[in-house]
């Protein structure tokens, strides 16, 4: 079982590691689809360039990168049970993790301990329960232990800066392999944000509407976490596109009058680095809205999903194979695949 | 003596037809001026019907440039409040009753419900109610008109030149020349499928369960108007897209089984034989998506929905 042992040193890296600059100048990661229909996992500059492009066997979701080694965790799409430990320098496969039998992984991960765990969401599909799976990164990603992620449907995973917390995006639908990606449980559906210390859930929050499902979340450096929504109701309904919460606080919602334009669904989230913007992909609407706390801008594109911190502000990624960047644009033949990481 | 026939025959062979130029602007000019001479019809109910049809018709044959300016501030839906399933029009119209003259202002107007401003509102209120209050209709004509004139604006003083420039610095709305070419392609599709879905669809409802009351634009009997106008402007579209010749002959098509459907308001769907002509019509929209799909979208070699598809 893993435990509290692990994690004796937390070094948050608020810099990119040599180690990932030295590849190219990296300094985001994407998956993507490309002409020929192969799959790949690409290191992006802050420019917008590909620095590196590591092959995929299929279809990738997100990834999770490594602090300190040029290492990627990629996840297959949900309800995938297999993730790949990439060696971003060569390209080559260092570990391939296989989900434990009854579990599929949802596609995202987070590393815990300076890199020393990696913690990934994990469906137990015979019973349903959300599980967080831990794995240790220093010993060829051996599986030490899982947890309850505190609901049904956990996808993303983060770690909370400056500590060794877990927020878990448990988006409270139910899928069965059996059933591809069909949703089992809309009519009780109950997502939630918990939060996990130590392997146990010590807070857990719950939106108003409970048909907004939690799945993709991220954290500014005081701990406040952004939500970004999707909603189970009919896509021209007015509901929340996304919320923000402060442990030992309530959540607050925001951007209803954004759901019609959104068709109801928020793709990724990101904080800028100062945290004083809070950015929202819709790949359905082709746009994506940057809050600041009190004005709304958008942004269109089409298919545009990926976002994270870059710069004063943010890098977006689509699926024509655009990356806007403060710095510009670049079009690359390929199609971005949901999430853009930042290194 | 060869080269300057062909130097005459190149400048003397029309331009290619570019959707901009050809469609666009255009129908968003039409449509400003349709509303603006909305705007200055005194209340005179049958004056006022006159001018509201070409104001109707103008907007259901550019409803489909969803992108760009009409998209901004959810224009579309001021404009035309449609589908409207829960009545917000007649409640959002009765709310701005109540408020009274004092409301009735261009920032009354602008802060109330999309469902009471536009042209759903105002036909309730020129068909419904004799456009009583006057000063409430005008309001409403007022406002429809500067919705439609800052829809013409947005084109002409930004939207436009961002669509032919892609590529260049600043434009991150369109990163090179196939995006601008999808754009209208989805604008066409997403046309094509809220004709067939929607203005057919909606009245059509199950042969067990036909809808007529929820026909567009039923009251003034517009409804079959906006979809042979829905179709022209789309026949106009995609002629400027592409050769695409086959589109063209099915556009013909689905306008020959519009002029076959003989109740204005598409009230015929709710009797079997009246509903077969409007079922054929849906048809024959949905036979122009099939082979548009080929004709013109596959030539863009367009990935569509990526992301937006993918579920999580």
């Amino acid at each position: 079982m893993w435990s509290r042992r692990l994690f004796l040193a937390a070094g948050a890296a608020s810099t990119v590691a040599p180690a990932w600059a030295a590849l190219g100048g990296a300094r985001f990661l994407a998956a993507a689809r490309e002409p020929s229909g192969d799959y790949a996992l690409c290191g992006l500059t802050d420019g917008g360039d590909i620095a590196f492009r590591v092959p995929l066997t299929a279809r990738g979701h997100a990834a999770a990168a490594h602090p300190t080694r040029p290492e990627a965790v990629a996840f297959a799409r949900r309800p995938g049970t297999f993730a790949l430990v990439l060696d971003c320098s060569d390209g080559q496969v260092v570990r391939r993790l296989a989900a434990p039998d009854g579990r599929h992984f949802y596609g995202h991960g987070a590393f815990l301990d300076g890199g020393r765990v990696l913690a990934t969401t994990e469906n137990a599909y015979a019973s349903g329960a959300g599980r967080i799976g831990f794995w240790d990164a220093d010993a060829g990603y051996r599986r030490i232990g899982e947890v309850a992620s505190g609901g049904i449907g956990p996808h993303e995973v983060i770690r909370l800066p400056g500590t060794e917390i877990l927020a878990v995006a448990n988006g409270g639908i139910r899928t069965h392999p059996a059933h591809g990606r069909e949703k089992l449980n809309l009519d009780k559906m109950r997502p939630n944000l918990a939060y996990l210390d130590d392997g146990a859930v010590v807070e857990r929050i719950e939106l108003p509407d409970p048909k907004l499902s939690i799945r993709h979340i991220a954290a500014r450096a005081d701990g406040t976490v952004g939500m970004g929504l999707q909603s189970e109701r009919a896509p021209e309904e007015t509901v929340p596109m996304f919320a923000t919460h402060r442990r030992g606080g309530p959540p607050t919602v925001y951007g209803a009058h954004l759901a019609p334009g959104f068709a109801g669904y928020v793709g990724s989230v990101a904080w800028s680095r100062d945290g004083t913007r809070l950015a929202v992909t819709a790949p359905r609407g082709n746009r994506a809205a940057i809050w600041d706390g009190a004005e709304i801008e958008l942004l269109h594109r089409p298919d545009i999903c990926g976002v994270t911190a870059a710069g004063g502000g943010f890098a977006f990624t689509d699926g024509l194979g655009g990356i806007l960047t403060e710095r510009g644009t670049r079009k690359h033949p390929c199609n971005w695949d949901n999430h853009l990481v930042s290194l | 003596m060869i080269r300057s026939l062909a130097l005459v025959l190149a400048l003397t062979a029309p331009a290619a037809a570019n959707p901009l130029d050809d469609h666009v602007l255009p129908r968003v000019a039409a449509f400003a001026g349709a509303t603006e001479a909305l705007a200055q019809t005194d209340c005179d109910v049958d004056a006022l019907k006159a001018a509201y049809a070409p104001a109707a018709t103008a907007w259901a044959a550019m409803s489909h440039l969803t992108l760009g300016p009409v998209e901004a501030e959810g224009r579309g839906q001021v404009v035309l409040f449609w589908p409207d399933g829960r009545d917000a029009t007649r409640r959002g119209l009765a709310l701005l009753r109540e408020r009274g003259a004092e409301g009735w202002t261009p920032e009354g107007i602008a802060r109330a419900s999309a469902a009471a401003r536009g042209l759903g509102a105002l036909e309730r209120l020129i068909w419904e109610a004799e456009a009583e209050p006057c000063a409430l209709t005008r309001a409403l004509t007022r406002d429809l008109a500067d919705t439609a004139a800052r829809i013409e604006t947005g084109w002409t003083n930004g939207f436009a030149d961002l669509m032919r420039t892609p590529g260049t610095a600043g434009n991150a709305r369109f990163l090179d020349e196939s995006e601008v070419r999808a754009a209208f392609f989805t604008a066409l599709m997403s046309g094509l499928e809220h004709l067939s879905d929607r203005r057919l669809g909606a009245p059509l409802g199950t042969f067990a369960e036909p809808r007529p009351a929820r026909a567009e634009l039923r009251r003034s009997g517009l409804s079959l108007a906006m979809v042979v106008a829905a179709l022209e402007g789309m026949r106009e579209l995609a002629a400027a897209m592409a050769d695409a010749p086959e589109t063209d002959a099915a556009f013909a098509r689905a306008l020959d089984a519009a002029r076959r459907v003989d109740t204005p308001d598409l009230s015929q769907v709710a009797e079997p034989g009246g509903r077969l002509r409007v079922e054929a019509l849906q048809t024959a929209v949905d036979a122009i998506r099939q082979v548009a799909d080929v004709e013109i979208g596959q030539g863009l070699g367009i990935a569509q929905g990526f992301n937006s598809a993918d579920g999580d």
